[in-house]
């Protein structure tokens, strides 16, 4: 009996020696997950820290973003603006390219036929029309004489008594007549096919006329251009024609002094 | 970087003025006033592109423009034919020939200027 009890003793012991270690192991691994919490606690602060910094950074940059945006979409309009500024400026500059070389062309000379082919140049390069008749008005003031053509039958426009259709009453008018700026109802019969009829203007009296017929096929019509290139033709290809008839007078009769 | 060279060919002063108008601010020019005198000049200068008029005495453009593109040295300058007939057929015979681009007359400068640097790769 006794060898019983001392057994059951020893186990009881064993069982509180057993629970004793197990207690202690538990209670040591309690510290050590308290550490590992704290060190985990305190590593999700500083992400919340970074998580915060990093959220401020999106927002500035979603921020500068936008600000860099508005600021291309600002820049891209200057853009289209200029753009347009610098067609507009080369179109200025091609306009006064055309003007001064019209203008130069026929001043640069005093030879009565460079001067007609002058005129022609300019309405076939520049105004674009290879059908064209230059008129002068005769010594009896009474009709258009051809004096020079391009492309068209001679024969039908040779002589054009003055008030006599569109080209006549031009030269008789002094008032140019221009096709596009003129209803369809008011085409000259028989000159359908006429763009424009400038008279050449000296002062207050007509020396003559520039009739153009079909424009070029690639154009559409006449442009602003086309109008400061026909005024300007219709007074200075009369003045270069005139200063080409002093020119021949000062030729043939050395004695004269202008 | 060195200016580019563009021969102008034309036999009318008023078109080779306008042509020198819208270019000079950009490019060194040399002028020749028909085909044959192209030929010589292109030999002659080594241009970076030559604006070739179609319809000019003693050799009219679109012959000029074959003969450049046949000839070593100066073949492979391109060419911009200058006309004032825009038909298919003429633009077909410039495109066969070698040119490289065409404007129509009368110029207009932006259209040239646009070309023109197109090809000389600008």
């Amino acid at each position: 009996m006794s060898d019983e009890n001392e057994g059951m003793k020893k186990y009881v012991r064993q069982v509180l020696d057993d629970t004793n270690r197990y207690l202690h192991e538990l209670l040591g691994n309690i510290e050590e997950l308290g550490l590992v919490l704290g060190s985990l606690r305190i590593e999700k602060s500083q992400i919340e820290a970074e998580l915060l910094v990093t959220r401020n950074e999106l927002e500035q940059s979603l921020e500068e973003k936008t600000r860099l945006e508005q600021k291309l979409a600002q820049i891209e309009s200057e853009n289209r603006q200029f753009s347009g500024r610098y067609l507009e400026v080369e179109q200025q500059n091609a306009s006064l390219a055309n003007l001064y070389v019209a203008s130069f062309r026929l001043h640069a000379t005093l030879d009565r036929a460079e001067v007609l082919s002058v005129i022609q140049e300019i309405i076939i390069n520049l105004i674009g029309s290879e059908e064209l008749a230059i008129f002068e008005v005769d010594d009896n003031r009474s009709a258009l004489r051809l004096v020079a053509s391009f492309g068209i039958n001679d024969e039908s426009y040779r002589s054009i008594p003055l008030g006599h259709g569109t080209i006549g009453r031009a030269a008789s008018t002094g008032k140019p007549w221009l096709a596009d700026q003129k209803r369809s109802d008011e085409a000259p019969v028989g000159e359908s096919n006429l763009t424009a009829c400038v008279p050449l203007r000296r002062g207050e009296s007509t020396t003559g006329a520039i009739a153009i017929f079909n424009l070029l096929p690639q154009k559409q019509g006449l442009e602003q251009l086309d109008h400061e290139l026909l005024d300007l033709l219709s007074t200075h290809a009369a003045a270069a024609l005139h200063c080409t008839g002093l020119q021949a007078r000062l030729d043939t009769n050395p004695g004269v002094t202008g | 970087m060195a200016r580019k060279k563009i021969l102008l060919v034309d036999d009318t002063e008023t078109v080779l003025l306008i042509e020198k108008m819208i270019l000079n601010k950009s490019y060194d020019l040399v002028t020749a006033r028909n085909g044959e005198e192209a030929i010589a000049t292109a030999i002659a200068e080594r241009p970076d592109l030559i604006l070739l008029d179609v319809i000019m005495p003693r050799m009219g453009g679109l012959e000029a423009c074959r003969l450049i593109k046949q000839r070593p040295g100066i073949s492979r300058i391109p060419i911009i034919m200058v006309t004032t007939r825009s038909e298919l057929h003429n633009v077909e015979t410039a495109f066969r020939n070698g040119c490289a681009d065409y404007v129509t007359k009368p110029i207009d400068s932006v259209e040239l200027l646009t070309k023109v640097r197109n090809c000389v790769g600008e």
